[in-house]
C-alpha cells in the first residue's frame, strides 16, 4: 500500500511500531532522491548509501518530534542535510563576503550595462562531456552553495522546501543561488566550452 | 529603466518569478532588447538542464542500479539497527 493511500497521521503511527510495509514504501520512495542528492553533494557512492541507511536510522529514533509541519521529504531531506554537515566536521556557514560578487560586479560597467557579457553555452550543452563538467565545476562550490543547487536544480525542490532543509531565508536561499550559478557559470566559461564556433 | 545588472541579478538568484506584475513586465521588455540578459537567461536555463542530466547519471550509477538493491539494503539495516545514540538535532 502507498503512503498516498493512508493517511499521514495513520502512516506515521504505523511507521512508529515499525510497521514493515510502510516502512518499505518509505524507503522504496525516498532512497533514491536522497542518494542522488547525497551524491550531488559530493560524497562517494558507498558513503552517500551509508548516509541515506542514516537518514532513515535518525528519521526513525526522531519520528516523535516529526508533527506534520513539513512535508515528509523535505524532513528526510534535512536530516540529511544535516548528515552531510556531520561528515564534513566543520563549520559550515555563508559569508557575507564572498569572491564571486566581486567578479559579478567587474561583468559591469559603471551605468549597469554589460562590460564582459556571458558567453554561449551552446557547445557545452551539446557535449557528451556536460555531465563531466557540470561535476567538475560543481566541486569548486562551497557546501551551502552546492546543496542549494543540488536541491533546487537538480532535484527540482520548490524554493520554501529548500529554505526548510537548510534553515535558511528565502533572502539567503537567493544569495547562496545566485552565487552558486555565478561560480558555475565562470567554470563552465572558464573551461572554454563557451566557444561558439 | 531596469539595468542589465538588475536584471542578471534578479536572474540568477532565482526571482525572476518573485517580482511584481510591473517588474516582470520591464524585465521581459529588457530581454527582448538585450540579447546578452537573454543569453545570460538562457545560461541560467541550461544549467538546470547540466543539473537534471547530472541526476540521470547519478540515477544510472544508483548502488541499486535498476534492481532494488539500494533499498533492500537500507530496510535490512533499519531491521537490524546499530547500537547508540544517533539522534539528530534537526
Amino acid at each position: 500500500m502507498k503512503q498516498a493511500e493512508l493517511s499521514e497521521s495513520d502512516a506515521l503511527a504505523r511507521l512508529k511500531n515499525r510497521d514493515p510495509e510502510v516502512l518499505a514504501d518509505l524507503v522504496n520512495e525516498h532512497s533514491r532522491p536522497l542518494y542522488r542528492a547525497a551524491r550531488g553533494m559530493g560524497f562517494k557512492e558507498d558513503e552517500a548509501e551509508d548516509m541515506v541507511q542514516d537518514v532513515f536510522i535518525t528519521f526513525l529514533a526522531s519520528i516523535d518530534r516529526f508533527e506534520g509541519r513539513s512535508q515528509l521529504r523535505t524532513w528526510l531531506f534535512g536530516i540529511l542535510h544535516h548528515k552531510s554537515m556531520e561528515r564534513r566536521r566543520k563549520r559550515v556557514r555563508e559569508d557575507q563576503h564572498d569572491t564571486i560578487d566581486e567578479i559579478f560586479e567587474s561583468k559591469f560597467d559603471g551605468s549597469g550595462s554589460w562590460a564582459s557579457p556571458p558567453q554561449d553555452l551552446v557547445r557545452l550543452m551539446e557535449s557528451k562531456q556536460i555531465g563531466e563538467a557540470i561535476a567538475h565545476c560543481m566541486e569548486g562550490l562551497p557546501p551551502l552553495q552546492r546543496s542549494v543547487f543540488v536541491l533546487r536544480e537538480m532535484e527540482g525542490l520548490d524554493g520554501d522546501a529548500v529554505c526548510k532543509i537548510l534553515e535558511v531565508s528565502v533572502t539567503n536561499m537567493g544569495v547562496l543561488m545566485f552565487r552558486a550559478r555565478n561560480r558555475l557559470r565562470e567554470c563552465l566559461e572558464g573551461r572554454g566550452w563557451g566557444k561558439t564556433q | 529603466m531596469i539595468t542589465c545588472k538588475q536584471v542578471s541579478t534578479l536572474a540568477t538568484s532565482g526571482e525572476l518569478e518573485r517580482q511584481s506584475a510591473w517588474t516582470r513586465l520591464e524585465i521581459r521588455f529588457h530581454l527582448w532588447m538585450c540579447k546578452h540578459c537573454s543569453r545570460l537567461v538562457r545560461q541560467m536555463r541550461q544549467m538546470r538542464e547540466a543539473g537534471r542530466r547530472l541526476r540521470s547519471t547519478f540515477e544510472s550509477e544508483s548502488p541499486a542500479g535498476g534492481d532494488s538493491g539500494l533499498e533492500v539494503r537500507v530496510l535490512a539495516k533499519l531491521r537490524n539497527p546499530p547500537t547508540g545514540n544517533d539522534e539528530q538535532t534537526h
